[in-house]
């Protein structure tokens, strides 16, 4: 007789390398074809959404645009928000610093339009980074002293709706403009404070710095050696990650490491802010993203905590990301639409990361 | 008569908060941390009001159960339904396959806010159309002024809430399931040895919060707001997270918890309008103050943050720790052998 009783059994070897890379890629389709389900009972065909989607956002000259100008903040947030989740720390709300970090880059904009672009463009990096880190401090605070699990997560999204309410108050009062018509919005920054276009495309010079960032933190703190990073930081991140009383009883200081990596995270989403604002919006408006932030979760998760699987999946939801918003008018989809893909790729990772450890086997009696 | 109007949107506010914090309670008393709360609340709030919408010819329009029509009931029933379908897929990834609860919590609010939105398209804008659960007031105990005013004369979800926290109570430290699920959150080892299923229990416990955070989508679409939009929960399943804790895992301060933060968020449409508190108009120099709507829209944030600080506080003393703390096995996955 047959049996049809499953179990299952602890692989020898956690997969790795070109193999995990494929897991990954099955998981992907898997959460695509979930999600396709779920579109086909909701009376949408899922193939011509698909196929709409690919065609759109990479073989279109419009759409290409626009996915490679969602592609640099999804890839320095990916980035800011895979740091601190190294060492087990989830800062969800990377919306709410990309917004402030705006502000912050706008408000030197704003303060000094006469100032020389070589002086002016690092300073309003510089006031995106402060304003998104100090947005993000408050979660390595609650997460090292908070006393309950998933206080980082908690507190992190609920510092996301100060944030847009301060966005939407900065736009409709002091910063609104004077000749502003229709949704309120602000005078745009001054020429000096635009950021460089390169060549006669629209991509501003913030995608040098998302690769920037992505070599840093790739050389600095995830590169490993026999499975040892080569910083004391990157160690320590490490081990914090992997063993927390481990890393207790070596002597690190748990709430050095949450400072220093939530910081390096919101500042990033800072930067990614200022660079969307100076780089492509010129103007803050009431709704300054589309949905970065969140997107970025699996945008992080996706690749794997990795700097270079993260280009791949930033590039993937990049495309997604423009897809969504310019097939929702077409097939009468809302905008919330790309986030059952986000979701569902984000519960389908961890399916995978389940197949990545264990097998399931027929039960032999 | 403005205070008595005040006074039970407070009720309905914080009823919509109670539900899903006492949900939560018995999932996280079990050692499941479900942070995908207001993905459940918001698609459950869509689906009830799709289904509500769907079914509004159904019987007789003029004959309410309880409060509300056929529709109305189909309505709660399926976002219920629906906020246990969603706890299964948390369930299925943190028990069965032992995954990161947290990411998998994130996981389901993103994904439900994806599928509210897929849910709700068809009938945005038809708030007019859908029937909403009427206030059904209690004989004799509604008569009482003010009191019975503003607790009495409330529908029915409200007087359920009241009889879900003794009773929750009660199962939680009075009864041998209690014990069971305390002991699968603070030891699951111990309680595996006693003979008792770790898993079966946590599934249950994750399941049955699934469908209290259901009933608050449901209750928040057709009983609260009385319509759909995108984003209506508008980041409330995390105050519920938030909840929890400054309630200690415990019902009957939930209760006083969910009611303080009904409060917080009742004030924050009321003063909106100017500011006045107990008929006052506090002034500065002889003007009303005037607090500009985004900054009056922070409220409910920076006040539970800054709950969130003083349970942190009260949370970190150790003489405090070993008697109320979270329970010890929270998102720690229950391995057998």
């Amino acid at each position: 007789m047959i049996n049809f009783k499953l179990d299952i059994v602890k692989r020898p070897d956690v997969i790795t390398g070109l193999e995990s890379m494929l897991v990954r890629i099955y998981t992907l389709i898997a959460g695509l074809a979930f999600v396709g389900v779920i579109f086909f009972i909701m009376g949408v065909n899922p193939f011509k959404l698909y196929f709409e989607v690919i065609r759109i956002a990479y073989f279109t000259e419009f759409g290409f645009r626009q996915t490679l100008l969602n592609f640099i903040p999804l890839l320095i947030l990916g980035i800011g928000l895979a740091i601190p989740a190294k060492a087990q720390i989830d800062n969800i709300g990377m919306e709410g610093q990309y917004v402030v970090g705006a502000l912050g880059g706008f408000w030197v904009a704003f303060t000094y339009p006469n100032m020389s672009s070589i002086f002016l463009i690092p300073l309003m990096f510089i006031g995106g980074f402060i304003a998104g880190a100090i947005w993000a401090i408050p979660i390595a605070l609650f997460r090292v002293k908070g006393g309950f699990k998933g206080a980082d997560v908690v507190v992190s999204f609920l510092l996301v709706f100060p944030a847009i309410s301060l966005l939407i108050y900065m736009v409709g009062g002091p910063w609104k403009s004077s000749s502003g018509r229709g949704f309120p919005h602000t005078d745009p920054i001054s020429d000096n404070a635009k950021l460089p276009l390169i060549g006669d495309s629209e991509i501003h010079i913030t995608i040098f710095l998302a690769f920037a960032f992505i070599v840093l933190s790739n050389y600095l703190l995830f590169r490993s050696v026999n499975g040892i990073p080569r910083t004391k930081l990157g160690y320590e991140i490490n081990v914090i990650g992997k063993n927390q009383v481990a890393a207790k009883i070596a002597g690190i200081d748990f709430l050095k490491i949450a400072l220093i990596t939530t910081i390096i995270s919101g500042g990033l989403a800072g930067i990614a802010g200022v660079g969307e604002i100076a780089g492509n919006r010129i103007v803050l408006r009431e709704s300054i993203s589309s949905g970065y932030g969140f997107t970025a979760i699996a945008v992080a998760w996706l690749g794997g905590l990795n700097p270079i699987g993260i280009i791949f999946s930033a590039f993937l939801f990049a495309g997604l990301l423009t897809g969504n918003l310019s097939i929702g008018g077409l097939l009468g989809l809302p905008a919330t639409t790309v986030d059952l893909l986000n979701g569902a790729i984000l519960l389908f990772v961890l399916i995978s990361e389940f197949f990545l450890r264990f097998k399931i086997v027929r039960r032999r009696d | 008569m403005s205070e008595y109007i005040t006074a039970s949107s407070i009720v309905i506010a914080s009823t919509f908060l109670l539900i899903p914090t006492l949900g939560e309670i018995f999932s996280e008393r079990s050692g499941i941390l479900n942070l995908g709360i207001e993905g459940m609340i918001i698609t459950s709030a869509a689906g009830s009001f799709y289904f509500a919408y769907l079914t509004r010819d159904l019987g007789d329009n003029s004959f309410r159960i309880l409060g509300g029509t056929t529709s109305v009931w189909i309505g709660i029933m399926v976002g219920i339904l629906l906020g246990m379908i969603l706890a299964s897929i948390h369930a299925l990834l943190t028990i069965t396959l032992k995954r990161n609860q947290i990411v998998s919590g994130i996981g389901l609010t993103i994904f439900g806010t994806g599928l509210s939105g897929l849910l709700g398209k068809d009938v945005l804008g038809k708030s007019s159309q859908v029937d909403y659960l009427e206030s059904v007031p209690i004989p004799i105990l509604s008569d009482i002024p003010f009191f019975g005013e503003v607790f009495f004369n409330n529908d029915i979800i409200v007087y359920f809430s009241f009889g879900l926290v003794p009773i929750l109570w009660f199962v939680l430290f009075k009864t041998k399931y209690g014990i069971i699920v305390r002991t699968v959150g603070e030891n699951p080892s111990s309680a595996h040895n006693q003979g008792v299923d770790v898993n079966r229990v946590r599934f249950i416990n994750v399941v049955f919060g699934g469908a209290l955070a259901g009933l608050g989508g449901a209750y928040l679409s057709l009983a609260w707001l009385e319509s759909w939009t995108e984003g209506m929960t508008n980041g409330r399943g995390w105050i519920v997270i938030a909840l929890v804790i400054i309630a200690m895992w415990h019902p009957i301060i939930a209760f006083f918890g969910a009611y303080i933060f009904g409060t917080f968020w009742v004030y924050q449409f009321k003063f909106q309008g100017g500011i006045t508190l107990f008929g006052i108009t506090p002034t500065i120099n002889g003007e009303p103050i005037d607090i500009p709507t985004p900054f009056i829209e922070m409220l409910p944030f920076i006040s539970t943050l800054l709950f969130l600080m003083l349970g942190s506080a009260i949370l970190n003393r150790s003489k405090v720790k070993q008697i109320i703390g979270a329970p010890s096995a929270l998102t720690i996955p229950f391995q057998s052998d």
